[in-house]
């Protein structure tokens, strides 16, 4: 029994530990991960792909393939600490205690990320300006104005989103969303995460009745669908319609002050619609906290040894 | 321009150094070519910081360029501190390193276009990100070229010397590419994407790359590791770190595919 658990706590454990999941990562990249089982059966041959879905190869990072081998050296580096630290306090030896540090942070980073895998919750919504959606009891959103940027060359600068924060209906305060700079509400964090440009046209039927048609809307008239699907800013900037008379569909391109089915063409408009992810981590700071613990233990180490040689 | 005129300078470094390599005396010219060629890289690389007004280490030709520079610059400080005979070697093989990067550099895959980043990379964290990896990694370079010595040398006390050498340049690039490639990486993820670690491809091979060398810096406390074992595992680690800048991009795909 003791030495099995010597084994279990030996730093030659911990190194096989090390190449086998390092070894099965590294595979895990090859295959598409969290794909549907048809993927699997269709691309690869009968034998590897049953082989790759009875061992959750497809879905690896939550495989017992990859969790038991964490488990084992989460396992071994807690009770390595807890000897290392053990012996230094019965033999009084000051060694050096950087890498105690290191590996105090890295098992905080693992039981933050156990606590992510279940804990941690993922949403997405679309707003339009002036749109406000509720995210939290007695928290809502406001999109004021959505802002896409471009550099000269016509490359994306930044989008940002433009809001306010409202509780119980009050405005609470205004903040802008950017790549890279999220909004926290409470527990949840925004992050500017997609956008969409939707297109409408407005049409005057023959009696001067004004209607209006947003992207992949369209009306039903006497003998067919008239579908608007969006501008063509890349060529003539006109509106793409789509006339459909049964199992018939013909595509026409018309502009302002021209004619489609019968109605007049009499302006486009593009509304920017922002998406913006919602994220709930509860692991979000002793994650953080670990992240410069192993910051400071590494500095420590080497300033340590740094110490030692002089 | 600036890098092609580093790259010739460099070029003719690398000549210099093979010179002394044949009549087997000791180099102590090819250094002061190496430096300017460094140096160049790097200005390079600020010139067009100033011109995008952010640091440019946002695609592979700037992160090339930049990770050339820090090699040279790191084995020049090798040689330029401990004028011992095997740095000489190490020297040559950082500049072949450093040569084959560049050459990379002016190929097709890497456009040089100066161009400010896109929405995702305007983030301090992504600079720390990127250079400190860059950093540890030119040490990671130095390890590589003294292991390849040191398994290709018979001599007792040149090989003693030389593992000494891969260890001191691993313990000091480790703690900084842990810091950059994973540390400050993680950090930029969460600000940017909401999650500190995504099981990305290019964040697994740079995991896996970081288990070799924390697996190399344990072996040493286990009997019968050091040297050969410990040699192999450094050449494997720098392959890896190939890969996982190279590999990574351009036969797999992800959250990653800036440079």
């Amino acid at each position: 029994m003791e030495k099995v658990y010597k084994f279990l706590t030996s730093i030659k454990f911990a190194l096989i530990l090390f190449l086998f999941i390092g070894i099965f990562s590294a595979l895990a990249t090859l295959v598409p991960q969290g794909k549907e089982v048809e993927f699997y059966t269709g691309n690869y041959s009968g034998l590897l792909g049953g082989t790759i879905l009875l061992l959750d190869f497809n879905t690896f990072f939550r495989s017992a393939l990859f969790l038991v081998p964490s488990a084992l050296f989460f396992i071994n580096l807690l009770l390595c600490s807890i000897r290392r630290f053990y012996k230094r306090v019965k033999s009084g030896v000051k060694n050096r205690f950087g890498p105690d540090i290191i590996h105090v942070g890295i098992l905080l980073i693992i039981i933050g990320g156990v606590i992510n895998m279940f804990e941690r919750q993922e949403g997405f919504i679309w707003l339009d300006p002036g749109q406000e959606m509720v995210i939290l009891e007695d928290w809502s959103l406001r999109l004021d104005n959505f802002e896409y940027l471009l550099y000269d060359d016509g490359r994306p600068r930044d989008w940002l989103s433009h809001v306010t924060v409202l509780k119980n209906g009050q405005e609470v305060r205004r903040a802008i969303i950017e790549v890279n700079k999220p909004l926290k509400i409470k527990n949840l964090k925004l992050f500017q995460n997609s956008y969409n440009m939707k297109d409408s046209v407005s049409l005057n039927d023959s009696s001067g009745k004004s209607i209006s048609l947003e992207s992949n809307n369209g009306i039903r008239l006497s003998d067919k669908v008239l579908v608007f699907s969006n501008v063509d800013r890349r060529f003539n900037g006109k509106g793409i319609f789509r006339e459909l008379h049964g199992d018939d569909n013909h595509t026409i391109f018309a502009g302002v002050g021209e004619n489609v089915a019968g109605f007049e063409i009499t302006g486009f408009t593009q509304n920017e619609a922002t998406g913006l992810s919602v994220v709930k981590e509860p692991a979000y700071y002793l994650i953080y906290f670990a992240l410069l613990i192993l910051t400071f233990g590494l500095a420590l180490t080497y300033i340590q040894k740094i110490g030692a040689r002089q | 321009m600036i890098s092609t005129i580093a790259f010739v300078i460099l070029l003719t470094a690398i000549i210099v150094q093979i010179v002394f390599l044949l009549i087997k005396k000791d180099d102590n010219i090819s250094l002061w070519l190496v430096l300017p060629s460094s140096v160049l890289l790097l200005v390079n690389i600020v010139i067009r910081s100033i011109e995008i007004k952010f640091v440019a280490i946002t695609n592979t030709f700037e992160s090339l360029v930049f990770f050339s520079g820090i090699i040279l610059l790191t084995v020049f400080v090798y040689k330029f501190k401990w004028k011992d005979k095997a740095y000489s070697f190490i020297i040559f093989g950082g500049s072949i390193v450093a040569a084959i990067l560049l050459a990379i550099a002016s190929s097709p895959i890497a456009p040089d276009k100066v161009a400010p980043p896109i929405p995702a990379l305007q983030s301090n964290w992504l600079t720390l990100h990127v250079v400190f990896s860059f950093i540890g990694e030119a040490f990671f370079v130095v390890a590589f070229i003294a292991s390849i010595y040191y398994l290709a040398s018979k001599n007792g006390e040149k090989k003693k010397n030389l593992d000494r050498i891969t260890y001191t340049a691993i313990a000091i690039g480790y703690p900084i590419y842990t810091a950059g490639a994973l540390i400050f990486g993680a950090i930029w993820a969460s600000n940017a994407w909401g999650r500190f670690w995504s099981w990305d491809p290019k964040e697994i091979w740079a995991l896996v790359t970081w288990f070799v060398y924390t697996v190399y810096l344990h072996c040493r406390y286990i009997k019968g590791f050091r040297g050969k074992v410990t040699s192999w595992l450094s050449i494997l680690g720098f392959a890896l770190t190939i890969f996982t800048f190279f590999g990574v991009n351009y036969l797999l795909s992800g959250l990653h595919s800036y440079g």
